[in-house]
């Protein structure tokens, strides 16, 4: 399956071997979590190429990424997360554009890295070895990006280390652990107290503890929110809201949830004409985002203005108060 | 980048809809009802801004629809189309589910004949050895039992292996935090709300 391409491009000692490994190989070995490769090479499928991306990044990057002190963020994978921000509804910018390609690509995406597999299937070998590892999808993803779609690339170019074997098999066993390797360093960092255990199995143990314990939070603040409501009013919540993004909603409620047509730009805090000083009293949040603000809002809030009752002292109670008593119309158009 | 403010306004958002949709403000429900009801619509707020990318938030849904009780809350908040939706992938994933555990086991079964046959020690010695690089087999035996329990605990990471768990846990990791993280900003906002409501009088 493997041929060489343009030998004489192949110099001779003191250069380094550049092994493609096609991410879609099912040639690739066992890795040193999964007896079946088939799932491996199913999984490593869709963030392979992309994830090397993030092995480019220094750790302090991507941990930059993922502290919570800048808001807790995705995994990195620009291509997953790209899929999943395209086909949620939130892909602002075209949506019409973005969801006539959105059914086709995932059945293609792995077609397409499927085929281009094989036919690029090469592998040179030098003959010494260098030291250091660079893990690059080097020109594939400049062409993925431009394509704009969720092509990911499907080759990982990795040097091999000194004395190691180059055999093409073990290569792209290494190149496995080294992405496993990576998203555990990821996930030591995402879960506290993490990073002075070492071993792979105390690290998953954290892990799960983590999660439950996160599982056990949300049913327990359930459970509050569930005792604390009878007298809520959800639509006057808004202004209460304290978490980062500040502002939050914008519920057009009589729309129903069309996120479709919803665009996300940021929503200014429009109240700031309205409750002033309620608001500055209650108001915790970041008042300092740019705004693009009450141009958006006025549009909208003309057909219905502002209510102002007393008891919900909500700045978008307008909508709420009027049809608190449909609640059929507003749903949840649900992205899934 | 995917931009976890645009999640988590999204998220919040839905999240309070589907809160008020969901009927808690009635007084009709016993408190396990409305704890009930909370974590479903807060779990579909959060399915739902996750979007497709993740197949966490597509079983978290099916796991929902796939109770009975659940069907007319579900209804209300996520539309007729995508209650069927969901209730077509919790049929789905129940059905590929029992024929996975029993390929499995029939899989495992006759692993456990040849590996018999072929006396254990020279086979399994030799190729971990070369395979997974400094991993004794105890030390294996407990990090597949583990990964066997976060398959567990994260929804839809039943078939998953390696990497593509890891990539999954991490997403549902990052989003369960994001989830307390909006909730107790709603309690603490709520407790303000009827604060201020009884000062008011």
């Amino acid at each position: 399956m493997r041929h060489h391409t343009q030998p004489p491009e192949v110099p001779g000692a003191g250069d380094d071997i550049r092994d493609l490994i096609p991410v879609a190989s099912s040639a690739s070995g066992s890795a040193a979590w999964s007896s079946s490769s088939k799932g491996e090479g199913g999984g490593g499928d869709g963030s392979g190429g992309s994830f090397t991306a993030l092995l480019g990044l220094p750790t302090s990057q991507a941990m930059e990424l993922l502290l919570p002190a800048a808001a807790p963020t995705f995994p990195a994978d620009p291509h997953l997360v790209d899929r999943g921000a395209r086909f949620s509804a939130f892909a602002s910018p075209s949506p019409s554009s973005a969801s006539p390609n959105s059914p086709p690509p995932p059945s293609s995406a792995t077609a397409t890295a499927k085929r281009k597999a094989d036919p690029a299937d090469r592998v040179s070998k030098g003959k010494a070895a260098k030291k250091g590892k660079t893990a690059a999808a080097s020109g594939e993803d400049k062409d993925w990006g431009g394509d704009g779609e969720n092509d990911k690339p499907a080759y990982v170019h990795v040097r091999a280390r000194r004395g190691q074997a180059t055999d093409s098999h073990s290569l792209a066993e290494r190149a496995r652990r080294e992405k496993i390797n990576a998203r555990m360093e990821l996930l030591k960092d995402l879960v506290p107290g993490c990073s002075k255990v070492s071993g792979t199995a105390l690290v998953l143990d954290e892990i799960i503890n983590h999660v439950q314990s996160l599982q056990r939070q949300v049913e327990y603040l359930s459970m509050r929110l569930a005792a604390v409501n009878p007298r809520v009013d959800f639509g006057g919540l808004d202004n209460f809201l304290t978490t980062e993004c500040g502002r939050i909603t914008s519920l057009s409620y009589k729309n129903g949830m069309d996120l479709e047509q919803v665009t996300w730009p940021d929503m200014g805090v429009n109240g700031a004409r309205h409750l002033m000083q309620l608001q500055q009293h209650f108001w915790h949040g970041d008042l300092a985002h740019p705004l693009q603000p009450p141009s958006q809002w006025e549009k909208r809030a003309d057909p219905h203005p502002p209510v102002f009752s007393n008891s919900s002292s909500s700045l978008f109670g307008y909508d709420l108060a009027s049809s608190g008593a449909q609640p059929q119309t507003g749903k949840l158009k649900m992205e899934l | 980048m995917h931009d976890p403010r645009r999640f988590k306004r999204a998220f919040m958002e839905r999240l309070l809809l589907s809160l008020q949709v969901a009927g808690l403000t009635s007084k009709s429900m016993g408190l396990r009802e409305r704890r009930d009801a909370v974590r479903l619509s807060s779990d579909v707020a959060m399915a739902s801004s996750r979007g497709r990318g993740a197949p966490w938030a597509r079983a978290l849904v099916a796991r929902h629809a796939a109770e009975r009780r659940n069907e007319a809350l579900l209804r209300r908040i996520m539309g007729g189309s995508g209650y069927e939706r969901a209730a077509a992938a919790a049929a789905a994933a129940a059905a590929a589910g029992r024929k996975e555990i029993r390929s499995k086991k029939i899989v495992r079964r006759s692993h456990r004949v040849c590996s018999s046959r072929r006396k254990r020690r020279s086979l399994v010695m030799a190729t971990p050895a070369a395979a997974s690089g400094a991993m004794s087999s105890s030390a294996r035996r407990m990090v597949k039992g583990r990964l066997r329990l976060l398959r567990r605990l994260v929804p839809g990471a039943e078939s998953l292996h390696g990497f593509s768990l890891l990539t999954e846990t991490l997403d549902y990791v990052v989003c369960l935090k994001t989830q307390v993280e909006l909730m107790q900003s709603l309690c603490k906002g709520s407790q303000q709300q009827q604060q201020q409501l009884l000062q008011l009088g």
